[in-house]
């Protein structure tokens, strides 16, 4: 990626530019603002990640970026999504469908329960084509036939007559990356694709991933929680914290010059190979806070080593800390 | 997670399998191959109701009235000299058409009812089942004989009056159904590639309820033949000179004490009935049960 772009560069250059994106869920103790405020953008052909721990906010920012999430009890209270300069929070319900599958896909954590199991595989890996492009007969079997071979299912004719029980974990997963692309999309919405997988199994099926959004020039957005995920395949990294975005870098910026307290306190909390092995492991003290409940000021302030006193009065704003560089915190730290 | 994830909570879809399949598995609960034999035959008996039957289920003899069982009449005759056994020949056409109607109708009914209100929620879902609520404090019985009565007598009223009552238990299985079935991943992934709502309705959540529903169709054939049989009892229902189970019961009672067959094989025909969809309803539970595969 070209480490030259500045902040202005991006929003004119983003396939997909998301602003004050802020999503609350209303429960029975009150209302949780899941999202609050994020921004982030995704280029063409880019793969960028959102990372952060359990209950962060990061699959309430991928399902709203298609306007997934249901509402009671959710609910999309603010921002922008520019998808091709078009805002997808103004448009209408035929147009979000229209998108859905089509120019934006996603790919959901559970390949257990993602696919229908009353419906044969060659019914649902069919039906984004039928939908979106009309395709039926000859056309649409020898397109879901060629998907299936590109992603290495054995004798793919018979396959296509096949129920979901009948396929482990990892074909399923396979069978739901190769729907999501099956439209050729522009965007890929990966949540937490290979979570509910084996470890040998998830690095295959990442490679996978990423050689066809890389062949087919569509961007990635990847949800994980795996940093080693991040390190390994992402061009941008957001790290997001109790419903916002504390840092945005690219990867290498991010992993060689961490530049916000959680961040720091996420990669000390993992072994690397390129660190001694002497090196101990420091956890972040203290629990994630609680959504109906944030801390006044910064969310992070309670567990923070570096908190000062303006931490717990007023939330920090993302600033430009370097190249392309992003975080929201009082403290000026250096890696 | 495993296979006995949120899927397991959901009775395995039964189009998965064939038709044959189902029925295969159901044959092996024993009650339950009992119970699909006597209703086969009785099905069978109505249908060729017109061969069989060794009488016309009309023809009066008033000599030959309240007659014991003999060659002629297997079964003895009725206070009108009819040939008892033909008249409940006839008798299983009314109570299996009114079953099977009544239960078809308010699975229909509740059906697409409930799958409404589950599937919409907020303010249809409330008024759809506080409808039904109002429904549940009639006992069934008296609200059936009241419409009936209200609709006059007659098998087509009986027929409304229960699909008016009993569409309120379909609409609330369905409803059940629809709202653990609505929040499975796989809804949510076939609204992520654009699937329009009511595709995915009828599409995807539809076929995925249907195994309770099947489950309790069978139950109220049952139900809806006893009501008929109860309604004709109490004279609401079929109208003479029309042969009823329960009309016959109901005629027969009066002469207990001299021609007891006259009343007791109406009512065991009736029993029988009612055992044998019962019986074929807990078999399909059970074979519909994913816990209990294996065990037989």
């Amino acid at each position: 990626m070209s480490a030259s772009s500045t902040a202005v560069d991006i929003e004119s250059t983003a396939l997909l530019s998301v602003r004050d994106l802020t999503v609350e869920f209303s429960t029975e103790a009150g209302v949780v603002t899941a999202v609050d405020g994020v921004s982030f953008d995704v280029r063409a052909g880019e793969i960028v990640a959102l990372v952060g721990e359990s209950g962060c906010g990061k699959s309430a920012t991928a399902l709203a970026l298609l306007r997934l999430i249901s509402y009671p009890p959710g609910r999309i209270t603010g921002g922008e999504i520019r998808f091709r300069g078009r805002d997808l929070l103004q448009a209408d319900e035929a147009t979000i469908r229209e998108i859905r599958g089509n120019r934006i896909a996603m790919i959901f954590q559970e390949p257990m329960t993602s696919l229908n199991p009353v419906y044969t595989i060659g019914r649902q890996l069919s039906e984004p084509l039928r939908l979106h492009k009309g395709l039926g007969g000859q056309t649409l079997l020898n397109k879901c036939v060629e998907l299936l071979k590109s992603f290495n299912i054995a004798d793919p004719l018979r396959r296509l007559e096949s129920y979901p029980h009948q396929f482990s974990g990892g074909m399923r997963q396979r069978i739901m990356i190769a729907m999501g692309i099956s439209c050729d999309p522009d965007i890929v919405i990966a949540d937490e694709p290979t979570t509910a997988l084996d470890v040998t199994i998830q690095a295959q099926l990442l490679e996978l991933l990423q050689a066809e959004v890389t062949s087919r020039g569509t961007a990635l957005l990847l949800i994980t929680h795996n940093l080693g995920v991040v390190a390994r395949y992402a061009d941008r990294v957001n790290v997001m914290y109790a419903g916002r975005i504390v840092e945005s870098a690219s990867a290498d910026q991010l992993f060689d010059a961490p530049r916000h307290p959680y961040t720091i306190g996420l990669l000390r909390s993992v072994p690397r190979l390129d660190r001694p092995a002497t090196e101990k492991l420091v956890p972040i003290a203290g629990q994630p806070p609680d959504a109906l409940n944030l801390p006044r000021g910064c969310a992070f302030h309670p567990r923070c080593p570096f908190a000062i006193e303006r931490c717990g009065r007023q939330a920090p704003v993302p600033t430009v800390v370097g190249d392309n560089h992003l975080r929201a915190c009082w403290v000026d730290l250096h890696g | 997670m495993t296979e006995t994830g949120p899927i397991g909570l959901v009775a395995p879809p039964i189009s998965r399998r064939p038709p044959f399949a189902l029925l295969r598995a159901v044959v092996r609960y024993r009650l339950a191959r009992v119970g699909l034999g006597i209703i086969a035959a009785l099905c069978f008996l109505a249908i060729f109701a017109p061969v069989l039957a060794p009488h016309s289920p009309y023809h009066q003899d008033l000599h030959g009235a309240l007659a014991a069982p003999s060659r002629v009449h297997w079964l003895g005759t009725d206070n009108l000299g009819r040939d008892l056994f033909s008249r409940l020949l006839y008798g299983a056409r009314v109570s299996l058409f009114v079953g099977i109607v009544s239960a078809a109708v308010s699975a229909a009914l509740g059906v697409v009812t409930g799958l409404f209100a589950g599937f919409k929620g907020g303010a249809i879902d409330a008024i759809i089942m506080r409808v039904t609520d109002a429904f549940l404090c009639f006992p069934p019985l008296i609200f059936i004989l009241a419409m009936s009565a209200a609709l006059g007598p007659g098998l087509h009223n009986v027929i409304l009056s229960f699909a008016l009552f009993g569409w309120t238990g379909f609409a609330r299985i369905t409803r059940g159904q629809v709202l653990m079935v609505r929040e499975l991943p796989f809804i949510e992934a076939a609204r992520s590639v654009g699937v329009p709502p009511r595709r995915i309705m009828m599409r995807h959540i539809l076929p995925n309820i249907m195994a309770p529903v099947l489950v309790a169709i069978t139950i109220t054939i049952g139900t809806a033949i006893l009501v008929e049989s109860g309604v004709s009892f109490l004279g609401l229902g079929a109208q003479p000179p029309t042969a009823s189970w329960g009309k016959e019961l109901r005629v027969g009672f009066a002469y207990l004490e001299t021609t007891p067959l006259f009343s007791i094989a109406p009512g065991v025909m009736i029993s029988l009935a009612i055992v044998s969809f019962n019986f074929v309803g807990d078999g399909l539970r059970d074979a519909l049960d994913p816990r209990l595969r294996g065990l037989g």
